[in-house]
C-alpha cells in the first residue's frame, strides 16, 4: 500500500474512532449510545453518506491549537430511512462532550441548508455539553447561523430534534424551534439554563432531571412532543413518525396501498355506538373512537402527556395520511384551555404546511372560562385555533361526536371556519350554547316573574332543547353535511379524503396572517 | 397520610364516601361538575379517609384538596 493511502486510512480511522475508547465506555455506562452508533441504527444499513468529517477548527486559544476534536463533535450526512432521504446533525458526546464551537455550528447549519435545498427532511440529534466558551463570540453567531438556517426552513422540509443527551443554554432554542421535539428519559435534558446558573442567578435550588428532564418538558412546558425510554425507541419512533410525513411541503406523504393496509376503507364498526354514553355529561375516552376508525388502529400521538384534554396525533385513512385533532372529555371535560389551544394550533399549522389533511373529532363544551384562563389570555390562545384554521387550506372534515357547543364549535373546525365536510353523529348537540344557559337569560324576567320559577325554566330549558341542541337544526341549515351513524364515521371520512385529493384553495397575496402569537 | 387533590376546577355534586371509610386505589370519592362535564374522581391511594374538605355545592379549584386519606 503507498505511504499516501496508508496516511488517509490513518487520518480517517483516527477521526471515526470519536473522543476514544474510555469517552465511548462512558457514553454506553449512561446508557445511550454514541453518534456513529445512533447514525447506524438509524439509517438503512449501508445507506449512510458522510459530509465534513476532516472539519476542524481554528482557534489556538487556551490550548486549543493541540486539541483534536474528532469531526468538530458533530457528525453530518444524509442516508435513507424505510427507502427515504434523509439529512443529519448527530452531536457526538464523546468528543470535547460534543460542545458547540464555530466549525460545529458551520456544519449543523449548513446540514440544514443541504436539507432545504434538496427538499428532504432534517432530523438533529442533540447531545451536547454547550457553547464551546474558548472559541467566544465565534460560537454565538454560528448558533444565530443555526437559528437562521432552521427557521428559513421551517416550512420547507420537517425538522425533527431528537434530544439524547443535555442540550442547555440558549442552544437549546433550536430543537425548540424545530417541528417535533423527541426526550429520551433519563438522558435527555434540555433547558435555558442548568441548576448551576439557576442557583446563582436566582437562588433557586433545583437538581437537573426536575428542572429539564421528561416530566419539566414533556407534561408541563409542553415543549416536548414525544418522550422516548432510550435512543433505540427514539429513533424507532423518528421513523415511524417521518412514515406519515412528505419529505417537503411541495409534495404529499406516501399513500399505503390497500395491500400495506388491509384495512378496508368502506369498514363500518359497529360497537362504535357503545363506546360513547349518549348523556353528555358522562366523560369517555376519545382514544377508543379514533382508534377504531383509523386504518388498523395505528394512531402516532403528539403531546401526549401534554394539555391531555385534547388530543392530537397522525393516523391513516384508507392508507392516506392524515392528522387528527380531538376533544378529550375524560380530561377536564375536553374543554379548551390556553395549553390546548396552542398544542392544536401549532398541530394545525403544521400539517396544513405539509400537505397533511386534518379530521377533527368534536366533543366540546366551549373555552374554559373563568379567571385563572380568562388572566392567562385565552381568547389570545383561543386565537391562534382559529387563525390555523381558517388559514390552513388542506383537506379538513370535522365529526361531532357528542357536543359543539359555542365558540370551540367555530375554534376547532366548522364548515364556516373552513371544514370541507362536517357530519355528526345523532346524539350530537350543536349549539351556541348549553340549553340551560340560554333559557336562562332570555326568560330571566318571565322565570322570575313565574308562580313556579323552577318549573317555567324547566319547561323553557326543555323548549330550548328540543328546538335546538340536536343535530338536525344544525343540518337543516346546511351547517351539517349528514347526520351519520357512529358506525359509519371512518367510511364517510375515507370517501370525502378521496374526494377532496386535489382540493384547490385561491386566495390573495399577503405575506402571512397576523396571527395571535 | 396523602391528600386527593382535584383535577379541574368546578362543583361538587356528589361525595360518595365519608370519614372513616376504607377506599382502594381507583375507588370513585366525589363527583365534580364543570363546562357541563360531571367528573369523577377517583381515589389514587389505599387507605382510610381521614377528612373531607368538601361538600355538595362547594366549588373548587383545580389542584385543592378535597380530602386526606391515611395509612397511605
Amino acid at each position: 500500500m503507498s505511504k499516501t493511502i496508508d496516511n488517509y486510512n490513518n487520518r480517517r480511522s483516527k477521526i471515526l474512532e470519536m473522543g476514544g475508547t474510555k469517552a465511548i465506555a462512558q457514553q454506553h455506562e449512561r446508557g445511550s449510545l454514541t453518534a456513529r452508533e445512533r447514525i447506524e441504527y438509524f439509517f438503512d444499513p449501508g445507506t449512510f453518506t458522510e459530509i465534513g468529517l476532516y472539519v476542524k477548527h481554528r482557534t489556538t486559544a487556551f490550548g486549543l491549537d493541540k486539541k483534536e476534536i474528532p469531526a468538530e463533535g458533530v457528525i453530518v450526512g444524509y442516508g435513507k430511512v424505510n427507502g427515504r432521504l434523509v439529512v443529519t446533525a448527530a452531536e457526538d458526546y464523546t468528543t470535547m462532550a460534543g460542545t458547540f464551537g464555530e466549525y460545529h455550528g458551520k456544519k449543523f447549519s449548513e446540514a440544514i441548508d443541504l436539507a432545504k435545498n434538496m427538499g428532504v427532511p432534517f432530523v438533529g440529534m442533540n447531545d451536547s455539553g454547550g457553547a464551546r466558551l474558548q472559541e467566544g463570540m465565534d460560537t454565538l453567531q454560528c448558533y444565530a447561523w443555526l437559528f437562521r438556517s432552521q427557521i428559513l426552513a421551517s416550512g420547507i422540509i420537517p425538522q425533527i430534534a431528537l434530544i439524547m443527551g443535555p442540550c442547555l443554554g440558549g442552544q437549546a432554542y433550536h430543537p425548540v424551534m424545530q417541528d417535533f421535539l423527541f426526550q429520551c428519559k433519563g438522558s435527555g435534558r434540555m433547558g435555558i439554563a442548568g441548576p448551576a446558573f439557576v442557583k446563582t442567578q436566582t437562588g433557586e435550588d433545583i437538581d437537573i432531571d426536575t428542572l429539564c428532564g421528561i416530566e419539566a418538558h414533556a407534561v408541563k412546558s409542553g415543549e416536548t412532543h414525544v418522550v422516548c425510554e432510550d435512543d433505540r425507541d427514539c429513533l424507532d419512533k423518528t421513523r415511524e413518525l417521518l412514515s406519515f410525513l412528505p419529505d417537503n411541503n411541495k409534495i404529499e406523504s406516501r399513500k399505503l396501498t390497500y395491500r400495506e393496509i388491509e384495512d378496508d376503507p368502506e369498514r363500518v364498526i359497529p360497537d362504535l355506538d357503545t363506546v360513547v354514553p349518549e348523556e353528555p355529561y358522562v366523560p369517555y375516552d376519545m382514544h377508543e373512537v379514533i382508534t377504531r376508525i383509523i386504518d388498523n388502529g395505528h394512531f402516532f400521538e403528539i403531546h401526549r402527556d401534554f394539555a391531555q384534554n385534547v388530543i392530537v396525533g397522525f393516523a391513516r385513512f384508507g392508507g392516506r395520511p392524515a392528522g387528527i385533532v380531538a376533544s378529550q372529555p375524560m380530561v377536564a371535560a375536553g374543554a379548551i384551555d390556553c395549553d390546548a389551544a396552542d398544542k392544536i394550533a401549532r398541530f394545525v399549522r403544521f400539517c396544513d404546511l405539509f400537505n397533511i389533511p386534518l379530521i377533527n373529532l368534536h366533543d366540546v363544551p366551549g373555552y374554559w372560562i373563568g379567571s385563572t384562563e380568562e388572566w392567562k389570555g385565552i381568547l389570545r390562545h383561543g386565537a391562534k385555533m382559529i387563525y390555523a384554521y381558517i388559514d390552513a387550506t388542506v383537506p379538513k372534515i370535522t365529526v361531532v361526536v357528542r357536543k359543539s357547543f359555542a365558540g370551540a364549535y367555530t375554534g376547532m373546525c366548522c364548515k364556516d371556519t373552513g371544514a370541507d365536510f362536517m357530519f355528526a353523529w345523532p346524539f350530537a348537540r350543536i349549539c351556541i350554547v348549553g340549553a340551560e344557559t340560554a333559557a336562562s337569560i332570555i326568560f330571566a324576567r318571565e322565570i322570575k316573574e313565574s308562580d313556579d320559577p323552577k318549573a317555567m325554566k324547566e319547561k323553557r330549558i326543555a323548549e330550548y332543547r328540543e328546538l335546538f341542541e340536536n343535530p338536525y337544526c344544525a343540518a337543516e341549515r346546511g351547517f351539517i353535511d349528514d347526520i351519520i351513524l357512529p358506525g359509519e364515521t371512518r367510511k364517510n371520512i375515507c370517501r370525502a379524503l378521496e374526494l377532496l385529493e386535489n382540493k384547490t384553495v385561491a386566495r390573495p397575496w399577503r405575506k402571512y396572517s397576523n396571527i395571535n402569537l | 397520610m396523602a391528600n386527593i387533590i382535584s383535577q379541574m376546577p368546578g362543583k361538587i355534586v356528589e361525595v360518595t364516601i365519608k370519614v372513616g371509610d376504607k377506599v382502594t386505589k381507583g375507588q370513585q370519592v366525589c363527583m365534580i361538575e364543570a363546562m357541563k362535564m360531571q367528573m369523577p374522581i377517583m381515589s389514587t391511594y389505599e387507605g382510610v379517609v381521614k377528612d373531607i374538605k368538601i361538600q355538595v355545592g362547594q366549588g373548587v379549584k383545580k389542584g385543592d384538596i378535597l380530602m386526606e386519606i391515611d395509612n397511605a
